[in-house]
């Protein structure tokens, strides 16, 4: 009867360690394989630094502890939880929702992967045109003046 | 801040599902969000204005799932074909209100999943038993209110289409005012996985009918029947809800519902989340207060036109719906800004209310109301005669968003 919990370490690429429960880390895909295919008590992940992989973290240790306490997935812990999602992400600047989506994308965590992703995708929607995006999200436009008169002539229509 | 393109991609799905008109904007930023926009769109409208330019629309948005004709002239058969041939794996064909009933057998879409011809003008029994034959897996089907007269459609086409479709999980066959118990209870035994069945205006459906329906088709999880009770001698058994177990969202507007009856309905436990009762007759406030305290998880709530309730009652009613998103007390003319100012104080969720052809303005400027911010986005309150300056102004402190 295994009634302590198993305990892994995480490191992080600038070497920050996370000590945690092995339901937790069960929240990511690649995570799951990793500890599954190699049973060390600590792995190092290179391609997430310490900042992020602690909101990775909070982030899964928070959803573990409702899945476990909800059982029937009941669904006042369901807006709790969805409460909780709103606080995370509004206080977050968009290179760390960046960071935490390729973070997500990397360890294969969906619901963490959706929640940022929409959250641009919000950000976006709020713009009220091709400019404002550029500007929103730091991009520089690689179009010449002909292209992109040339896509403005096609979307004539096609977004109707 | 770069991502992987994946990543793009995926934020981008979100937005092709809220509204893809907003990958216009997208495509103008740079070459790379161009090439993932036309990736990802998935929904497109054929017009008149589009149709000059589709075949350059269909090589530029390669992954098109869903098509919708609307306001269109032309001839929908070549437009069918084109979109059969074009390698498309197309899901979803909406040709509501058109003109007339392509002949869908000239075109290969095997792979439909979602059908719409609501409102199209000439409808033919032919047409439909195509429907069967060419969509056969088909989940979803809306062949609500054709447009003609009269009524082109029979129990025979219903079971037929039954027969053939045993994927469906949703149908609306509304106003087709000739189909009868038969063609209920052939959809129910013939398409196991029914989730959803809408069948408005359908009047020569009995309450027998509709109960064996609420028993037999254990998965459904919404049902939308409108003008039940008004017939004689018609009634429900008292076991009429028990066995729908699934039973989310229970539309029954414009009916002769009795308090027993609601109390038949609150006993049965459901799994509630929205319910519609607008336009209802003869129940009481004994009833709706009953059948209240037992869905209080209920996010959505219609009871327009009740126009027994008064701002008593309804602030009775609001302590048991502390999770609406949505409600409706519009032509409940009792109800003052009392109601209102009630509701968004015990509603912290609410983002939309009705409340039109109401009494706002006649109640008195007593509550402090400073502390209330609620989250709603729409406030639907015209046709209130009495409604004053003062009192929107009041509104617009608290309906900030």
């Amino acid at each position: 009867m295994e009634n302590e919990k198993k305990m892994i370490t995480l490191k992080s690429s600038d070497d920050v360690t996370f000590e945690v429960e092995e339901a937790v880390v069960l929240e990511s895909q690649f995570l799951s394989h990793l500890v599954q295919d190699c049973p060390a008590p600590e792995h190092k992940i290179k391609e997430v630094t310490g900042k992020i992989l602690s909101k990775v973290v909070e982030y899964c240790e928070k959803h573990v502890v409702v899945v476990v306490d909800g059982g029937d997935s009941s669904s006042s812990s369901g807006d709790d939880l969805k409460k909780w999602d709103d606080k995370f992400i509004k206080e977050m600047d968009l290179s760390t929702v960046y960071d935490l989506i390729a973070a997500a994308n990397y360890l294969n965590i969906q619901a963490l992967l959706d929640l940022m992703c929409q959250r641009v995708a919000d950000v976006i929607t709020a713009c009220k045109d091709h400019k404002e995006i550029r500007e929103t999200l730091g991009i520089v436009s690689d179009y010449t003046a002909e292209e992109e008169a040339e896509v403005l002539k096609e979307n004539e229509w096609a977004f109707d | 801040m770069d991502l992987p393109e994946e990543c793009w991609e995926l934020i981008f799905r979100f937005i092709d599902e809220d509204d893809y008109r907003f990958l216009e904007s997208l495509s103008l930023v740079s070459t790379s969000f161009l090439s993932i926009t036309n990736n990802v769109r998935s929904t497109f409208t054929i017009t008149d204005r589009t149709l000059p330019f589709l075949h350059r629309h269909l090589l530029r948005f390669h992954n098109l799932k869903r098509v919708k004709f609307h306001d269109f002239h032309g001839d929908i058969d070549s437009i069918l074909m084109k979109l059969s041939l074009s390698c498309l794996d197309l899901e979803s064909l909406d040709i509501s209100g058109m003109p007339y009933f392509p002949n869908l057998a000239k075109s290969e879409m095997k792979k439909m999943k979602e059908f719409s011809c609501s409102g199209v003008w000439e409808l033919r029994e032919t047409d439909l038993n195509s429907i069967g034959v060419c969509f056969p897996s088909l989940q979803k089907l809306d062949i609500s209110y054709p447009d003609s007269l009269p009524s082109p459609v029979f129990d025979s086409a219903i079971i037929s289409l039954s027969k053939n479709l045993k994927n469906l999980t949703k149908i609306n066959v509304s106003g087709n005012n000739l189909i009868t118990d038969k063609s209920l209870v052939s959809l129910s035994q013939n398409c196991l996985l029914l989730r959803e069945i809408i069948f408005r205006d359908c009047d020569f459906v009995s309450s027998r009918c509709i109960e064996f329906v609420l028993r037999n088709s254990r998965n459904l999880e919404s049902v939308a029947i409108n003008g039940i009770g008004w017939r004689p001698r018609e009634s429900f058994s008292k076991d009429a809800f028990l066995f729908s177990g699934c039973l989310s969202e229970l539309d029954l507007s414009d009916s002769f519902l009795s308090d027993e009856m609601l109390r038949l309905i609150a006993d049965a436990k459901l799994p509630l989340k929205k319910l519609v009762l607008s336009n209802c007759q003869c129940f009481t406030f004994d009833g709706v207060l009953y059948l209240l305290t037992r869905y209080q998880t209920l996010v959505h709530l219609n009871l327009e036109g009740s126009s027994f309730l008064s701002d008593e009652m309804v602030m009775k009613l609001v302590v048991f719906l502390g999770r609406l998103t949505f409600v409706n007390f519009s032509f409940c003319a009792k109800l003052t800004g009392m109601s209102f100012f009630n509701i968004i104080e015990r509603c912290v969720s609410l983002q939309c209310v009705r409340m039109e052809g109401a009494n706002f303005g006649v109640e008195e400027d007593s509550k402090e109301l400073d502390d209330i911010k609620s989250r709603i986005k729409s406030l639907y309150i015209s046709g209130n005669h009495n409604l004053r300056d003062e009192c929107l102004v009041k509104f617009s402190g608290i309906v900030a968003s």
